[in-house]
């Protein structure tokens, strides 16, 4: 995932642009770089489904943030319930491939929160200490889709991110 | 800072797993801060404001010490059972000396 790939790194050169005293321009942009790089492989992923390449830019354009957060938000707490049922579910391979469902999940809500402050609330300050303990979380988010991204539940999960909540 | 109703949350049970999550975790973390606010989806959510040692905060080590501290403040509150989005976030001691930002400061 080329695409996605650079933002990350883009975002941890921006984290450490300045070795001294970093500026918060850098550290805003780059907590801000750091979720679009995990929004933009989440869409890219989703968009590979589509058999007609030309369209697939059209198909990612679909997903929405605050649809894509309330879905992860929900999502991560329904595998808390399950992972902590009694008894506990039998450790096997699905039960991994929940795991690392629920790391994308949780970071998609925690990076999209995170991405609101950077972006809007001019109050805050951010450390470069943060700001790296962010981008790791998204890393390890990009690791844990590596690991899953062939898994029907993964790729289930995907599909679920366009949908938005119904009132009825 | 928004109310949160006694009945749905017991907030001596967090501060009791907090403290004791932050002892645990010493001399990593240095002191764990929290309050309750509203996130961008307008849930009550947990924000904590954790301040480790610069030790802790070593790029080499960062990611292990925040998921390992992450980890036990979620296992001390029983998060699961709260049911409330928590976020975390982290400043290194010298961070906080020269930012000197209050609300990273126990009152």
């Amino acid at each position: 995932m080329p695409y996605p790939n650079d933002l990350l790194e883009q975002a941890r050169h921006l984290a450490n642009r300045e070795p001294k005293r970093p500026k918060q321009a850098s550290l805003r942009r780059a907590v801000s770089t750091a979720y679009y790089a995990l929004f933009q492989l989440l869409g890219i992923e989703l968009a590979r489904n589509w058999k007609r390449t030309g369209d697939r830019s059209t198909l990612a354009r679909m997903l929405e943030h605050g649809t894509m957060a309330n879905v992860c938000s929900n999502k991560s707490k329904d595998l808390s319930k399950h992972f902590s049922q009694n008894p506990p579910p039998p450790q096997n391979h699905a039960l991994t491939v929940l795991r690392h469902i629920k790391t994308i999940a949780e970071t998609f809500v925690q990076m999209y929160q995170q991405r609101q402050i950077a972006d809007y609330n001019n109050a805050r300050k951010w450390g470069r200490t943060d700001v790296l303990q962010k981008i790791d979380t998204v890393e390890v988010a990009f690791q844990s889709w590596l690991a899953i991204r062939d898994e029907d539940e993964a790729q289930s999960f995907l599909v679920t991110l366009l949908l938005k909540e119904r009132k009825f | 800072m928004p109310i949160v109703p006694r009945g749905l949350v017991d907030q001596g049970k967090i501060r009791a797993g907090v403290q004791r999550a932050e002892l645990a975790l010493a001399p990593d973390v240095i002191r764990i801060m929290y309050s309750f606010a509203e996130d961008v989806q307008g849930e009550i959510s947990l924000f904590f404001r954790i301040v480790i040692s610069d030790q802790a905060a070593a790029p080499a080590r960062l990611r292990e010490t925040t998921q390992k501290i992450i980890t036990k403040v979620l296992h001390e509150i029983k998060a699961d059972e709260l049911g409330l989005q928590t976020y975390f976030n982290f400043r290194s001691k010298s961070e906080q000396a020269a930012l000197r930002e209050p609300f990273w400061e126990r009152s």
